[in-house]
Formats: C-alpha cells, structure tokens, sequence
C-alpha cells in the first residue's frame, strides 16, 4: 500500500505533505503509486476532490475521524480523514499496491484479505490509520503549540516530519 | 443547442431543426432561428383544438405547453434509437427561405407586375422542390416545412409555405410555431397510429434482435424503422398485419404514445397511456421500457406541478418495486397537494428507473443502448440535483428552473418554502461519478467526453466544486488531445502535414471563430477558476502596458488571494492543463496570457529581498523555461493564426526596484546653496574670502546627495536595480527611463537579467531643460513581451499576515464564476493587502553649467617644500573649457590643515579668552593660504567660455601644515546674485596641494629682565645725550660693551628692559637671524616698510646650537589694563565669559595679555639662510610668553614718582655747592643726606592716566632693613615738617605733575626710606569687566598707586 499524507489548513493550503509505503508485511516504506510519473499531481487533485465530501461528512458525525470518506476508482485510491477542531484536515490517500507482487505470490493470496497493507477497506486497516490520525494529531498540537509556527503557514520542522514519518511506519 | 440528452425535461421537448432552403446569409439565418427560438414556448390552447386527439377540451388545455428545441445544428454522431426516443433527432425540420433573396434579381428591377410574382414563384418552387429531396426522411420526422421570411408576405404565397415576416418580430414567430405545432400534431396523430398494433422490438436499431433477458416475450423487429411515416409521405404500406401485437408491444405503443403526448402537450393524456404503459411493463418484467415509462411519468408530473395542476399520482409510481414507501393519498386533486406527494416521490421513482436501467446493464445492442442509457442516468440524476440546487425544496422555483431549464441563479437565495425532498448530495455525486466510470467501456468516441461535461456541470451544480474542478480538469486533458487529434486530420484532409504548421484562419467563416474563441474562453476561465485562479477577459493587444497603480494593486489582489488559500501547485497545473487547450485550439492570445499568469502565481514573493536569497518559484527551472518557450511559440505563430501584434504580460510588475542618481565625479559635483550664500562674495567676480570667521557656505566638503541635482545637456547616469524572480534569464530587448516633467532624452538599453537575481543596471540619459524632474521608473520590452512601463517600489512587499483564520468558512469562488467571463470586477474575493508603494526618484534639472578646469603654470609638481615662516607663490589659472556657457560666479578659497585644525581647536569650548584669541589671531593674521587675484582688476563679471581667470597664491610654511587645497566654486547663475532666488547650485574644482613643513628657528626660552635705573648714577657720568640709539648693534663682547654703555649713558635708560631670546636653529644649515625692537611710539608705521628706527641683533645660529641674544624693548604703558580680551570671531555679539578664574587671576591675566600683545608689535625676527637663498620670519608669538615677574619688568605705571631732595637753605647750598654738599644724590631716588641739615623732599606725582587724578598723597618715612615695629620708632631719629598725608590740589591732569614738599631732617645718621603712595580721593566706579565679569558687577573701589621705590635716603657724616 502507498499513502499520501496531507494537512489541509481551512484555506484549503497544504500546511504538511508526505509520501511513504507500507512498512508492513515486509514493505520498504516507499510509495509506489500506479499513476506514476503523475503520482504527485494526482494524489493532490484527488484529495483535494475528496475535500468537497469532508465538508459533507464533517456536519453528520460528533467524531473527528471521519474514516474513509472518498475513492478514486481509477487508481483504486482511498481517502481517510481527520478533522480537528479547528476545520484543519488530515487527509490520508491509500492506494494498495497495483499488482501482487509475483514473488510474494501465494503467500500474500492467503493473508492479504486483512492485512494492512492488501486491503484498503478493513476493519485492520481502519483501525491502524485511526491511530496514526490521533497519534499525529497529538505532533500536531505539539507544532501548534509551537510559539515560533505561524498558524496557516506550511510546517517545517524536521522533527515533525520525523515523528510523522516514525507514526507510518508504526501504524501502517 | 439543439437535444440536450442531460436536461431533465429533455423528454418533453420536441426537436425542431433549422436549415437555411435557398440562398440565404448566414448573419440573417442566424438571426430568423433567434426568432423562432425565441418563441420556443407554444401555449396548447393556441394550437387548434379540432386537430388536436379528442378528449380533450380546449378550455382544459390552459397552461399545458409544447416546448421546442429550436436549433440550427444537430448532434449527428450521437446515437439514435427511434422509437425509445422519439426526439432525439430532429421531429421538425424547418427551411427557411430568405424572402429577399428569392427573385432577387427581379425585385431589384422595381416593378411587380405578374410576371414577377411568376418568377416568384417558380423560385419559390425550385426551393420547395430542392428542399424536399435534399432533406431524407427518417422515422421520427414529423414536419417537414418551409418558412418564408421577409419583411412582407408575398400575397400569392402557396399554402406549404409559412410566412414570417421579420417586421412583428416575435408575434409572427410565434405565429409561426404555433401553425407548425398543428402540423405537429397532425405528424402525432399520424405516428401513433402507425405504432398501433404493431410489434415494437425492445431497441430498434439494433441489426441483430435481442432480447432482453427478462423479456418474456419474443418480438419480431421486422418492422423496419425506415418505414416511418412522415407528414408528407403516403400513409406506411401495411406490413405483415397478420402478427398480433403482443402484450409487451402494446406496453411499449403506450409508452410512445405516453411520449408523443408528452411533447404534444397533451400532459393528462401522456400520464394515462404512461401509467398504463408502465404497469404492462412492469408486469411484463419489461425493465427498460418500464424505466422510460416512469422517467417520463415523473416528467409529466413535474409538468404538471409546474403548470399548478391537480394530478393523481398513478398507481404505478405509488407501489414501486423493492420500495417500502406506501403513498396514503389516493387522489391528490389540488396543485399542493399533488406537489407535496410529487416531493415525497422523487428520490425514490428516481432511484426506481435507475435500478431499472441498471438491470439492462449489460444488454449492449450494437453499443449504443448503454450510452444512451447513461444519459438517461445522468439526466434522472438533474433532476434531484436541481432540487437540490435549490436548497433541497420542490417549490414554484425550483419548477421553474426545472422546467425552463435555467441553471443561473440570483446570488445564494436561501431556500425559500417549499416541499422538501430528501436527497443526499453525496448519493448524486457518487452515483454520476460511477456512471463517468462506466463510460469508459463506450464504443463511441464522443460520448464519455459529453457524459464527463454533463457530469461536471451537474458536480457544479450539486456545489461539489472540488470534484467539479476535478473532472473538469480531466475534460480539459481529453480536450487537449481530442484538439490535437482533430487538427491532425483537418491537416490531412487541407492535405498539409500536421506537423507543417497550422493553416491561417483568416478565411474561416466571420462570426463563428470569435464565438467559438469566447466559449472556449469561459470555458478556460471556468476550469482555471474552478480551482480559484479566475481568469479575467483576455486583453486585446496593445502596444504599451502603461504603468497603472490600480492595476497593478488589482494584480497583487489576485496574488494574494491565489497565494492566501487553496494549493497552489494543483492551482497551477489547472493553469498549465489551460495552456495545453490553448495551444491545442490554438488560441493564441489565451494561450500567452495564461503563460504569464502561470508565471506570475508561480512567484513565492512579489518582491525580491535585497539582502536575504528569495524562495524559488514553485515551478521547476525546467517548467519555466517550457512556458517561456512556448510563450516565444506563441508569439511566432500568432500573425499567421490571425491574432498578429499578441505578445505576452510581462509577469513582474515589481520589476524595477531601485532607481538612483549615479554619484559624479568630483569635478562635476554639484553643491547646493541657499540664495543667502551668495552674501558672503563680495561684489566683483572672483574675490576670495578674507575672513576666516564668517562661514564659509562654500568650504563644505559635502555635497546634496539627499536631492540630486541635473544639468540640463549634460549625460546622467542612473543606477537601476532590477529584479528577476524566475530561474530562468530574462532578455529585456529594450530599456529606458520614463520621466514625468521636464524634457528628458532617454537612453534605451539592452540587457539581459541573471536568473533568480537582483540587479544593477546602468541606463543613462540627457535631462534637455531645466526644472523639475520625476524620474517614474524604467519602460522595458521583454522578449515576446508586451512594452510595459514599470514603476519604481523600492521596499519590500509582503502579504499581510492573517493571524485568525476563519475556521470554517472557505472562501468560495462559486458566485463569481457563474458570471459571465467578461466582467472581472467582482472575481476576486476580497483580499486585505497593503497596497504597494511606488517611489518615484525627484530630481532637480538646472541650467546648463560651464566646466571650469584649474592648472598651475608656475608649480610644477603640487608638493612643496617649506621652512617655518618661510612663504611661496605660485599663479593658479582657471579656464572655462565649456564651449558655450560662461561662469558668472566663481568664488576661489583655500583650505588647509592648519585651518581645520586650528578651527576644531577653537571649538573647544573650555579655551581662556587669551588662548582663543592666540588661535584667531593665527587664523586671521597668518593664513597658511593666501589668494590673491593677479593682473588688473577687470570690470568684467562674466568668465566667458575659453577664456583664463589667473590667481597668486601663498603659501606660508606653519607647523603642522600638510596640505592645503585651493578650491573654485563656479556657476553660471544667468542673473545677478541679488536676484537669485531659490537654491542654487555651484561645482568644484580643487587644486590639491602637498606640503612639507621643516622647523627653522625655536625659541625655547625667552624672559624680561629690567634695567636697574641706577646704571648711569653707578658711572657717575652725566647723561649727554649724544649717543646714537639708532645704529644696528653687533652682537658679541664688544656689543654688550656698548649696551652696557648706553645704558649708563642714556637718560632713558630706565624706560627699556631687556629681552632675552634663546634661539636654536633645528634646521641642519645655519641661518643668519634679524631680529628687531623698535620703540612703541613707531607702531603707526605700516606693517610693510622696514623698520628704521629699531634695536636689531643680527646673529648665524648653528644647526642645532642655541644661542641667547638681548633686546632692548622699550618698557610699555597700558592704559586700560583689565580690558577685556579681544574675541575676533565678530558674528559673536554677547560673549558671557564661562571662565572660573577669580578676579586677581583674571586681572593677572588680561594684564599679561595685553603687555604680552604690546611687545610683540615691537617685535619682528627674520631669518635667512644663505646657502639656498631661502629666508622667512620666526614666529616670536610662539616663543614668547610672559610670567607676572616679567610684565612688572615690562609695565610701566599709571602714576609715577619722582623725588628730589634739596637742601633747605638752597642759597648756602648754591655757595658751596661743589665743596661740602648737605645733600648728595646717589641713584635715581637715593639721596646722601648729612644728618642734622634740614632738607626738603619733593615728590614729582606724574599722572600718566587719561583722567584727571585727584589724589592723596601718602608718604611714609621709615627705617630701613628694620622689622615694622623698630621701622617706624622714628621719634629721635628722623623728624619732617608738614603732614605726611595731603591732598594735592588741583588735580592733576593728564599727563600733569604735581609736586609736593616736605621738610625733612635727619637726626641720627642710619638709612631711611620714604614710601610714598597716592589714593584717589573720590572712589570710582570699578566695572564689572575690569573685575573679569564675576558676579559683583559694579562696586566702588579707591585705586592706590605706591612707588615703584622708595626714596632712599642715607644719612651719612662726610
């Protein structure tokens, strides 16, 4: 499975970009997304698109996880949300791998139906990126809290990223 | 126009087709089937009620309407199912014959006579003829009909042909529709009975029959679709009558029959034979036709509703399958209530038909079924997302817009009352989404492109703007392709290759280019606004972008709202994805404009830092040189795509950052003056200044930079500091500076700005009159650029921070961008910037100015050699080089280090008044720099050009000179000085001069000593007076000899002292010295001429060596001792003395000052050194200082004292005078006396003052060398006659004397003196400024004068 992961500020800016692969199951942690060479663009215009259902979604649920909200078929993309409080998005695009791996083979036929990494719309699945939500949602009130970030402006802080990026490999 | 299979009431439209019949223009075609469009809208009860089916009332018919696609194109590629759709192709075909085309020729002759009308006619024949064949006949054709348009009708017109004259305008179109509608619905009538009783397959069309899966029934297709009636065809031959209809078929026949009436407006009929349609297919398991027969149901319903009707729900659409809901209200009669039950039914018929037709999803009958069917789909779906558009109520409005099909809407009106339905935005989205997807699988090439529009349109609509954008992009990348894909086979049928170019369009039909250019241009505007960068209407082109501050506010508007929500990179892929489909079409100016908008977003900062590196754009190096590329394609290609003279927006206002006035050379300086300046000259052309304390405006070193100041005619230089945000170069083929103001002649430039940098250029101009001058900022045409002026903003600009985001309100851009796209006032949303500054650079143009050059013929090099005191002269001359300005002020001064340092020595505040004024005299008596004009004195005022101004300047060695300048101030002031008003402005030349100053003669040491006034009583030899005071004295053994004598000799003796000077020469040649003393009473001669009456002391002084010599001065008297210093520096009028000195100290020293003053007139010293011939005077003012010990030496007193002492008996005393004299005098006041011989002692008062003195005389005998007590026990020893203190009257005047005696006798022999003082009688009034201004200003104080000695008296026996 590949992620996207993106921080959307109210003004619909990207405040916090990343890209990594499932470290699951023995995954690298790289992303390798079907739409190749336009991955970056696309996963961009796809979770943008995804931004018109949040603001649907957003008002019918108490919660903050709004879990998946939106697909692409084309690409077989998936896109989970967080909302926090103050309307900032946490939009995670998952897109399984696009072909079982030859050598994984049969070995992946039989424990794919629930792992992480297969299966985009199970309960596991579910489950690890609801924690992955909270635990950046917790970095994230960290940055906030940070008297030198400027809300509304991009995060740059490599210890944020890091820690992010600690949280996927964790989770997902 | 034309069917539009996405409407929602597309079913109940009848399609009407325009074809021009005969010659017609394509303008006044046009503009008839704008008539007819207009009347699209045919009331029922206008149309005959005898043709129409029985049934029917025609009072019953209010409100019912036949709508009309009126068009003059058709969708020929799409797919065409007949009898499914009876209205997808064209059911009435209208020519329209242009009435003033037919007989043309003849009309133009004038005259209708019947031969004409004949002609007419046949025409009119031709055309019906030509009409009739050209046009084939297909099944669903119900009218074919000619028109004939004109301003009148021809009387004799044949009764096929309708008339339409364009004078009533609308009235005659609708006339016109509404006598085609009864030809319409004869055809109906015609059509339905042809479909009754006849087999109907499921999907004709389809060459192979299939059934559908559920269909239970097996139908022969053989009724073939070609066979169709149409009005003007005979009646279909009758077929194989034989087959019985079956069941399903005759669902079916109700369902077109439903249809027909549908669009015949017969809503009440078509819901009968719907309804009964539906049930048979439902029953029959029919899917398809079961799902049309609801859709069009649920039309006839909305129309109903919307028509303000009663209507029953029929049975059929209460007990939907797989459907809980259980509609109570049997029969609805009244409009309310019939809407309130159509609200509640809507979502589910609509879910209803769309499982219907999923059913029949994977029948493909030649491929075309399904497409339709996804039409269908996605028209179902409008009509939920309309309702939902309105707030989510089914009300008259919504109807309206349902109905009319009006998308528009006025602002975001909240819903107002209403039926509410209940429709999930989401559920629309999803289910238009996946019908997108399933296009895909289409055989057709056309159709996933129009589903992808419908389906944006209708995400639009739903408010899903996101995922409008979306899809909209992905339209725009299909465009892109289907573009290229299109000109490659236009290339191929004009037989060009594609790659060739592309062919001129100037030939392309006029009216229709520009509208299609317009409509792919709002359709740009929409996908670039649909992720929030609007695109404004693009502008024609023009040959200058002048600089406008608004505009470029309006810009920077639209920045930061780009930049302040939103992501921008997907915001410029949109953009990017636009370029394509410009260049793809190709619409070049769109496709330049979006170039440069890309460009422009693209910056992170409007404005480079000047010290910290600038955030690259958000687009690779590589992307933007892409678009420059294609921005220089563009603007090659243009003239031949008929848009010549298109060129690119320059995409950085802030282009020019700085602008300044480059700095001159030192030479052609200017130097501002106030007019007041002009004071300190003096009246002829060049005087110098004389006065070193009057401020010199001239000797500033500074120059006005803050205001930099022009020369009309002459080349200025102007730093301009450029700016570039992109990585790539930018060539600015052509730069210059604009101005505002006076004439200016700028320069123009080519240059080419480094990537990512900030830059400074040289642009130079020639300002070509005086005044005023606003240098605006720089005009520049950047390659495949518009010329565009460029304001000067000199600070940074940035984009105020907005601290509190509004959390959950995004700005929307919805509103806007439905306007249309020509109006960009109100497409932004508001954005609160600091609007940027522009800094224009003001200048000051004078007058031309002449150049003026300085050069030394009589100094070689400018370095000297010079011996203290030593001076030189050398001429400066100063030409005037300019050809044709003369210099009417030149003003020559000089500066030295000496001067500056003396003046910043004068600056200390904490100099006593003697210090300072030894400081100003140096500044004023001995400049190091004297100038002096040669030759004579020319009445002249002018320094004409070319001609030559010569000066003498001297140079006097100082300790401490190192360099001095002389420096000319020139101007050409065209007026005289009293007249120039305002600042003016001067240059410089200078005229630097090193200098080198050696010691020559020191004087470590100098002292007074007196002359005892006894020297000649000492000798015993009457003075004679005959000696010579005048002869130079040679210094040596002998001279002192001499001294001594005269000093014994001359009776003036006491009133010299002497002066003793110890010299040493610190130069290493010897130098012979002259150094002479006059007598004060000769200080009236001028300064120039040789002393002649004077002590001189001529001596060689040895390197190194110090040799002492004496002078004798003349003892000096000063009549006001305690006057105050003299301060030089005049333009101090109140001097308040900050001295802390007391009084006796400050009389002390003004005492000191001014003997110190007095002598050193007497005094002048020279030296000379023979070797080199080199000779100069000895600052004695540096080597002399005098102590209190040797003022005393040197004053002489107010009042003086002179005794006598004569014998009493003077005529004994004459008698033996020689022999045995009782009184002998021995010194000056030292008198012999015998003891016991009465003598009397006159004491000779000299009053030397300028007042008269009255005084009191005090005499005070007393013993000699005795302590006071012994001294004054006088008793038995000394004994007087009168009183010792009296007054002496008169007064003495000034310069009198006034004697007084006393007895006085001697009674023992001893030694005794007699002090003697004077006091003034009356106290006078001791100023404050002899007191030094303490602070008891005046007081009353008795001056007391003593004798300078006492008179000595010794009482000795022979």
């Amino acid at each position: 499975m590949s992620y996207y992961f993106v921080i959307i500020s109210p003004t619909d800016t990207p405040l916090f970009e990343l890209t990594f692969g499932t470290s699951k199951a023995g995954g690298d942690g790289v992303a390798r997304f079907r739409n190749g060479e336009t991955a970056r663009y696309m996963n961009q215009f796809i979770v943008h698109a995804a931004l018109d259902v949040v603001e649907e979604v957003q008002w019918l649920s108490p919660n903050m996880w709004l879990k998946v909200i939106d697909n692409y078929a084309p690409t077989n993309s998936h896109i989970s949300c967080f909302i926090t409080g103050t309307n900032v998005r946490f939009m995670l695009l998952h897109q399984p791998s696009a072909i079982t791996n030859a050598s994984a083979g049969s070995r992946s036929s039989t424990i794919s139906s629930t792992s992480v990494p297969q299966n985009p719309t199970s309960p596991q699945t579910e489950e690890a990126i609801r924690q992955f939500m909270t635990e950046v949602f917790e970095l994230w009130v960290k940055t906030l809290m940070n008297p030198f970030y400027t809300i509304g402006k991009p995060i740059k802080s490599p210890v944020f990223r890091q820690r992010v990026v600690g949280a996927g490999r964790k989770w997902l | 126009m034309g069917y539009n299979p996405f409407l929602p009431t597309a079913g109940a439209r009848v399609n009407v087709l325009c074809i021009p019949a005969g010659r017609i223009a394509p303008e006044r075609f046009l503009k008839f089937v704008k008539l007819l469009q207009n009347a699209a809208i045919v009331k029922a009860n206008l149309v005959d009620s005898s043709q129409a089916p029985d049934g029917l009332h025609p009072s019953s018919k209010d409100g019912y309407c036949i709508f009309y696609d009126v068009s003059a194109t058709q969708d020929a590629p799409r797919a065409h199912l007949f009898p499914f759709e009876t209205n997808s192709r064209f059911q009435v075909l209208l020519g329209i014959v242009d009435g003033e085309r037919v007989g043309s020729a003849v009309r133009a002759s004038g005259n209708f006579d019947d031969t004409t009308k004949q002609d007419v006619l046949s025409d009119l024949e031709a055309i019906k003829a030509g009409f009739f064949e050209q046009v084939q006949a297909h099944p669903g054709l119900l009218v074919r009909q000619l028109i004939y348009c004109d301003k009148e009708t021809p009387t004799s017109l044949d009764s096929d042909i309708l008339p339409l004259t364009d004078v009533d305008g609308t009235d005659a179109a609708l006339d016109v529709m509404v006598r085609v509608s009864r030809l319409l619905m004869e055809g109906i009538v015609t059509v339905v009975e042809d479909f009754r009783e006849q087999p109907i397959s499921m999907v004709p069309g389809a060459n192979t029959p299939t059934f559908a899966r559920t269909g239970n029934t097996p139908i022969s297709s053989s009724a073939s679709s070609s066979s169709t009636p149409v009005k003007s065809a005979s009646p279909r031959p009758p077929s194989n009558d034989a087959e019985i209809q079956s069941e399903t078929s005759r669902g079916r026949f109700k369902v077109i029959q439903g249809m027909y009436h549908l669009q015949g407006g017969l809503w009440n009929d078509a819901m009968d034979s719907l309804s009964e349609g539906a049930s048979i297919a439902q029953n029959g398991h029919d899917h398809l036709w079961h799902g049309r027969a609801l859709e069009c149901l649920l039309l006839c319903m909305l129309l109903l509703s919307w028509s303000d009707r009663g209507f029953t729900v029929p049975q059929v659409c209460r007990s939907l399958p797989n459907r809980s809901v259980v509609f109570q209200t049997e029969s609805s009669s009244t409009p309310s209530d019939s809407q309130k039950a159509l609200a509640r039914l809507m979502p589910p018929i609509v879910e209803t038909i769309l499982e219907l037709y999923a059913r029949v999803s994977n029948l493909d009958l030649g491929g075309s079924l399904q497409d339709v069917l996804r039409e269908a789909r996605v028209r179902n779906v409008n009509i939920l997302v309309f309702v939902k558009r309105n707030g989510g109520v089914l009300n008259r409005e919504c109807l309206d817009r349902l109905v009319l099909s009006r998308t528009e809407t006025e602002g975001d009106s909240l819903p107002s009352e209403g039926e509410p339905v209940a429709i999930s935005k989401a559920g629309l989205a999803n289910i238009l989404i996946e019908t997108l997807q399933a296009c895909q699988a289409s055989n057709s090439s056309t159709h996933p492109t129009s589903i992808l529009v419908a389906v944006a349109s209708s995400l639009s609509l739903l408010g899903l703007n996101r995922k409008h954008a979306f899809y909209l992009r992905q339209l725009m990348q299909q465009f892109v392709h289907k573009l290229i894909e299109a000109r490659k086979i236009g290339a191929a049928e004009a037989g060009i290759h594609p790659a060739a170019g592309l062919p001129p369009v100037n030939n392309a039909p006029q009216g229709i280019l520009p509208e299609m250019v317009l409509g792919i241009r709002s359709m740009l505007s929409l996908a670039s606004g649909a992720y929030g960068v609007p695109l404004p209407a693009i502008p024609t082109p023009r040959r200058l972008i002048p600089a406008d501050l608004g505009d470029i506010d309006a810009k920077l508007r639209v920045w930061a709202a780009e930049h302040s929500s939103g992501e921008l990179l997907l915001k410029i892929e949109m953009l990017r994805t636009c370029v394509g489909v410009s260049e793809a079409l190709p619409d070049v100016p769109t496709g330049l404009y979006l170039a440069s908008a890309i460009l422009r977003v693209a910056k992170q900062s409007v404005t480079m830092s000047k010290q910290l590196n600038t955030a690259p754009p958000l687009i690779s190096a590589d992307g933007q040189l892409r678009l420059l590329d294609s921005i220089k394609r563009g603007v090659s290609v243009a003239p031949r795509l008929g848009a010549p003279g298109y060129r690119a927006e320059y995409w950085d206002d802030f282009l020019v950052r700085d602008i300044q006035v480059f700095e001159q050379d030192d030479s052609s300086k200017l130097i501002s003056h106030k007019p007041s300046d002009l004071s300190v000259r003096g009246s002829g052309l060049t005087d110098t200044i004389r006065d070193p304390f009057i401020y010199n405006p001239f000797s500033k070193s500074t120059s006005a930079v803050a205001a930099p100041v022009l020369v009309a005619g002459e080349l200025a230089m102007f730093a301009v500091l450029l700016q570039n945000p992109m990585e790539v170069e930018v060539e600015i083929e052509d730069i210059s500076l604009v101005t505002k103001g006076c004439g200016f002649n700028p320069s123009h430039h080519s240059i080419v700005l480094g990537p990512l940098s900030i830059q400074v250029f040289t642009l130079t101009g020639t300002p070509t009159e005086d005044g005023d001058l606003e240098v605006v900022g720089c005009k520049a045409r950047v390659r495949n650029c518009y010329e565009q002026e460029f304001l000067i903003f000199r600070d940074e600009w940035k984009p105020s921070l907005n601290i509190k985001q509004n959390a959950v309100g995004r700005v929307r851009h919805r509103t806007s961008q439905a306007k249309h796209a020509g109006d960009d006032t109100t497409r932004f949303p508001t954005v609160e910037i600091n609007p940027p500054i522009a800094t224009p650079v003001n200048l000051k143009v004078i007058r031309a100015q002449p150049r003026i050059r300085v050069q030394s013929n009589s100094l070689g090099r400018s370095a000297i050699m010079l011996l203290e005191g030593e001076s030189r002269v050398f001429d400066l001359n100063l030409v005037n080089e300019s050809p044709d300005v003369p210099a009417d002020f030149i003003l020559v001064t000089a500066q030295d280090s000496v001067t500056s340092r003396l003046k910043e020595a004068l600056s200390n505040k904490g100099l006593n008044p003697a210090e300072q004024y030894e400081i100003q005299n140096q500044l004023s008596g001995n400049p190091a720099v004297a100038i002096r004009r040669k030759g004579p004195k020319d009445s002249t005022k002018i320094l004409e050009p070319g001609k030559v101004i010569t000066y003498e300047v001297t140079i006097v060695g100082q300790p401490g000179l190192v360099s001095a300048t002389v420096q000319a101030d020139y101007a050409y002031l065209g007026s005289a000085s009293t007249e120039v008003k305002g600042t003016f402005y001067t240059r410089q030349v200078r005229f630097p001069i090193a200098i080198t100053v050696n010691g020559s003669v020191e004087i470590p040491r100098c002292n007074i000593l007196p002359v005892h006034s006894d020297f000649a009583w000492m000798s015993g030899a009457a003075p004679n007076g005959t000696q010579d005071e005048t002869g130079a004295v040679q210094t040596g053994q002998t001279d002192a000899s001499r001294l001594s004598h005269w000093l014994q000799t001359s009776p003036q003796a006491s009133d010299y002292c002497m002066l003793s000077l110890d010299l040493r020469n610190v130069w290493p040649q010897p130098l012979e010295i002259d150094i002479r003393a006059r007598n004060a009473k000769a200080l009236s001669a001028s300064p120039e001429e040789p002393w002649q009456d004077a002590y001189t002391v001529l001596e060689a002084l040895q390197p190194g060596h110090v040799t002492r010599v004496v002078l004798l001065v003349p003892r000096l008297f000063i009549e006001d001792l305690h006057a105050q210093v003299p301060n030089l520096e005049t333009q101090k009028q109140f001097v308040v003395t900050t001295s802390k000195l007391s009084a006796e100290a400050e009389a002390a020293s003004r005492e000191s000052f001014w003997y110190r003053e007095e002598l050193l007139k007497c005094l002048r010293g020279t030296w000379t050194e023979e070797s080199s011939g080199r000779h100069g005077e000895i600052d004695l003012r540096k080597g002399i200082r005098l102590s209190p010990r040797m003022v005393d030496a040197l004053k002489m007193d107010h009042v003086d004292f002179e005794y006598v002492l004569r014998p009493c008996d003077e005529e004994a005393d004459k008698s033996e005078a020689h022999a045995n004299t009782a009184v002998k005098q021995i010194g000056r006041s030292h008198f012999n006396l015998k003891p016991e011989t009465f003598a009397t002692l006159s004491v000779k008062v000299h009053n030397h003052t300028q007042d008269t003195l009255p005084l009191l005389l005090r005499l005070q005998p007393a013993l000699r060398h005795q302590p006071h007590n012994i001294a004054l026990d006088l008793s038995r020893r000394f004994a007087w006659s009168g009183v010792l203190q009296r007054a002496l009257h008169p007064a003495i005047e000034p310069g009198g004397t006034c004697v007084a005696e006393l007895g006085v006798i001697a009674l023992v022999q001893g030694e005794y003196e007699i002090t003697t003082s004077v006091e003034e009688v009356k106290a006078r009034r001791v100023t404050g400024a002899a007191k030094g201004g303490g602070a008891s200003a005046a007081r009353f104080e008795r001056r007391i004068w003593h004798a300078r000695s006492p008179c000595l008296i010794d009482a000795v026996e022979e």
